[in-house]
């Protein structure tokens, strides 16, 4: 076992600390229970991230508005950092060209799919693997 | 009164359990899988999105060339409480037989090995399970 130091706002000590209760009770390892899981969580967020996606998706963030004023209902496909498509259905976007784009980003602006989704009884974790490549 | 036409799935084995599957094709970056035919994949009503998929075939469908973007991502959780991060991707499922092409995402997560149809699928279509004849039926 290890010991970790850092800085957080109070606001989000108070709340990770209140929801590691809720979730593990009070007891004396709650607290880092919650916090060894929100770092796994962490790192299998970031761990697989490469450049081209990285610039992607810092190019989504930086045209969001943009996107969103201009290409309301329709599909965008971003990549290599900047917009490359654009169409009304998924079909319209055009396939990458061989070996030129290893990640795209194609998605239809202002459709928010639920950021929460139950897995049901089926699903556990087998050996871990990269799902990039 | 509602007509039951000859549309229909068996159901699929899985670890020695008979269970509901649809037959579909996966049109992604790549064009469409598989080419000919329909892929068999198994409902599950407890998976409440749209189509989860093994790590395997997203790979295979080089899914990572049609993601969304990742602040749209979704955290999963199973009935035991493991979170899992889902990467996503847009898609479209046709599904042959009942002439029919939905808009959607795939979704997966290290380590996974199913391949789900889930409720968001299903909001689009009519169908019923025939137990006894361990078939999958469409209602037109």
């Amino acid at each position: 076992m290890a010991i970790i130091k850092g800085l957080v706002s109070e606001t989000l000590e108070k709340n990770f600390r209140r929801k590691a209760m809720e979730k593990y009770g009070y007891s004396k390892g709650a607290f880092s229970k919650a916090l060894e899981k929100a770092i796994e969580l962490w790192l299998e967020l970031e761990t697989d991230e490469d450049e081209e996606e990285n610039a992607n998706n810092e190019a989504y963030l930086k045209l969001r508005d943009e996107i969103l004023r201009s290409y309301s209902g329709k599909y965008v496909a971003i990549a290599g950092g900047k917009i490359v498509a654009s169409g009304d259905s998924f079909t319209d976007i055009p396939p990458v060209p061989k070996g030129k784009f290893s990640h795209r980003l194609v998605f239809k602006v202002g459709v928010e799919p639920s950021r929460r989704v139950h897995l049901g009884w089926r699903v556990s974790r087998q050996n871990a693997g990269p799902t990039s490549g | 009164m509602e007509s039951f036409k000859a549309e229909c799935w068996p159901y699929k084995r899985v670890n020695d359990n008979d269970v509901p599957a649809l037959g579909v094709s996966i049109i992604g970056p790549l064009g469409a899988f598989p080419e000919k035919d329909e892929l068999p994949v198994r409902v599950d009503t407890g998976y409440d999105s749209f189509f989860l998929m093994s790590e395997a075939l997203y790979r295979k469908l080089r899914l990572r060339l049609s993601e969304i973007p990742k602040q749209l991502w979704a955290t999963g959780k199973s009935v035991t409480g493991e979170l899992f991060v889902l990467r996503r991707a847009s898609l479209m499922i046709k599904v042959p037989k009942a002439r029919l092409q939905l808009e959607g995402y795939a979704e997966t997560f290290k380590g996974n090995e199913e391949n789900l149809l889930g409720l968001k699928f299903l909001e689009a279509l009519r169908i019923t399970l025939d137990g006894p004849k361990k078939m999958t039926r469409l209602v037109q």
